[in-house]
């Protein structure tokens, strides 16, 4: 009985951590886009990458680490994201563009320098993309890896009944008779 | 009146501007931590240091904290301390029973089937870089787990080791339930005689280097893992350096574990953690677990059907194919026990589970070698 009442007590105190987590996430404020970041910003944002208007003279620059005009140095710019804006139906593009690929171009402020797209809202934080498709996608991995997983071990297997053969010690006459 | 204004006034001001709500509950998160390791004895070593941590980076007046910062850029990110930690590892693993019995190997082969299972999963909701290292919470081994996150830059490492650390001190929890799921009482009766086998020495020094060599040439991206690992076994088994294998199981595995645990929290801040992708990451992890598990009783169960009568396998030890040491392989014996007080599976689980620390191993290096740049 006891030992049920401490599972118990344990699962509940995982129960209640995982409820609290819960809540306060959902209530959490859309404030952390900064560290909210996608695999491709995070890519992004590890090179440094420099504001593009120097914020001295307000001169335009093409992302140098000086000022080309006062020389002053220019701020590192983190907040970046990858435009994926892909010309849909209601894009005003629609007709002039064979193949619709992601525009790519990189950005500091609200909307894509490149086609105009508004920045997504933050990814990784309330909203999932759930994409059921991935699960039949990646079998191959599933089935690459154990196979590749028992084809190493069965060589392990192998070598150590070798070994086990190769080391064993030999057995003399008198242990024969 | 005014008294008490003026006192809510100081106790506003007592509050610093930063102080953000959601602090409040990594404290209570590093509380609970802190409580299972000391009070459930839960993994103590790892999640009271990253308890504890939790609560610190998490004070509203602390903005930085560089010495724990470069502790984590010196030994997680490049990947220092599980590595180190795998020596003392090695150093503490007898693979005597294994080397009796080698053909147990395949056991811990079939076990890591949650890993990949669990990586389709996840890769419904998460990227393919991020998925793989959530699936290898199913590896039941936290430096190989911390190893993948890190080479694949996912966002998600203090969630993945929380959940990884949890369930490793949850596997008397999540297992049994499993291995009746799928056994009849009749199978977990069945019994299985040990054969004492002698190993001799020269295997027990060539098994380290010789595993080390394959996994090198077959996996090439699991060969740091299984090096160190092997290395410290290699140590334990030498015979000339005893005091170096005490050294390597005790001070080193304790000294790295504990600037592990701390350094780990650091990446525990209430705006990285606090995410609905946590508690996905938590469950996707006990997927891993129970399908771990699933897939070794069900590997056992599958081989019985070509074995003659008298040689069945117990299908309760291919559970213990997961590499949490030792607490997999005495569930079992345990369990077998309960079934049949003449029971004894101890060495045929003990087996299988040191197969898993290997074959997990290796699955994260197959990771690794799909997905790592």
């Amino acid at each position: 009985m006891k030992t049920v009442i401490s599972k118990l007590s344990v699962l509940t105190l995982a129960v209640l951590m995982l409820l609290s987590l819960f809540c306060f996430a959902a209530s959490a404020e859309d404030g952390t886009a900064a560290e909210a970041v996608t695999s491709a910003e995070t890519e992004a944002a590890t090179e440094i990458i420099y504001a593009t208007q120097c914020p001295e003279c307000a001169a335009l620059t093409n992302g140098t680490p000086y000022c080309p005009s006062c020389g002053e140095e220019m701020p590192e710019v983190t907040a970046v994201w990858t435009c994926q804006h892909v010309c849909k139906k209601s894009c005003k593009h629609v007709g002039k563009h064979e193949d619709a690929t992601p525009c790519g171009a990189v950005n500091e402020g609200e909307y894509c320098v490149s086609c105009g797209s508004q920045r997504p809202e933050d990814e990784s934080g309330m909203v999932f993309n759930f994409m059921p498709d991935q699960f039949v996608a990646n079998l191959k991995y599933m089935a690459a890896g154990m196979v590749g997983i028992f084809l190493v071990i069965g060589v392990i297997i192998l070598t150590i009944v070798f070994l086990g053969k190769v080391t064993a010690p030999k057995k003399s006459a008198n242990d024969a008779e | 009146m005014c008294i008490l204004n003026e006192f809510l006034q100081l106790l506003q001001d007592l509050i610093p501007s930063d102080f953000d709500p959601r602090q409040l509950v990594m404290w209570l998160i590093g509380g609970v931590l802190i409580f299972l390791a000391i009070k459930k004895e839960m993994e103590p070593t790892l999640l009271l240091p990253i308890g504890f941590g939790a609560i610190l980076v998490n004070l509203p007046v602390i903005d930085d904290l560089p010495a724990l910062q470069e502790l984590y850029e010196a030994g997680i990110a490049t990947e220092l301390f599980p590595l180190i930690l795998f020596i003392g590892i090695g150093a503490m693993i007898d693979f005597g029973p294994l080397l009796s019995n080698p053909k147990l190997m395949i056991f811990g082969a079939a076990a890591q089937f949650g890993i990949f299972f669990t990586l389709c999963m996840a890769s419904m909701f998460f990227d393919i870089n991020d998925a793989a290292s959530i699936a290898i919470i199913g590896a039941a081994d936290g430096p190989t787990a911390i190893v993948v996150a890190d080479k694949l830059n996912s966002q998600y490492m203090s969630a993945i080791m929380v959940a990884a650390y949890s369930y490793m001190a949850l596997v008397p929890l999540i297992q049994p339930p499993v291995i009746k799921l799928l056994t009849t009482k009749k199978e977990r009766m069945i019994r299985m005689p040990y054969q004492q086998k002698d190993v001799t020495k020269t295997t027990r020094i060539l098994f380290p280097i010789v595993i080390t060599v394959i996994a090198g040439i077959a996996a090439p991206s699991s060969v740091e893992l299984v090096g160190f690992l092997m290395f410290g076994n290699l140590i334990r088994e030498c015979g000339v350096l005893d005091s170096l294998s005490e050294t390597a199981q005790k001070v080193l595995a304790n000294l790295i574990t504990i600037f592990l645990g701390i350094s780990i929290a650091t990446t525990m801040r209430y705006d990285q953690f606090l995410k609905w992708q946590t508690l996905l990451i938590l469950g996707l992890g006990l997927v891993a677990f129970i399908v771990d598990t699933a897939g070794g009783v069900l590997f056992a169960k599958l081989l019985n059907l070509f074995l003659p009568k008298d040689k069945k396998i117990n299908p309760m030890i291919g559970a213990a194919g997961i590499s949490a040491f030792p607490m997999s392989g005495r569930i079992v014996h345990k369990m077998g026990l309960k079934e049949d007080p003449q029971n004894f599976l101890l060495m045929h689980s003990i087996g299988v589970n040191v197969s898993g620390q290997i074959a997990s191993v290796i699955a994260g290096g197959l990771i690794l070698s799909f997905f790592a740049r």
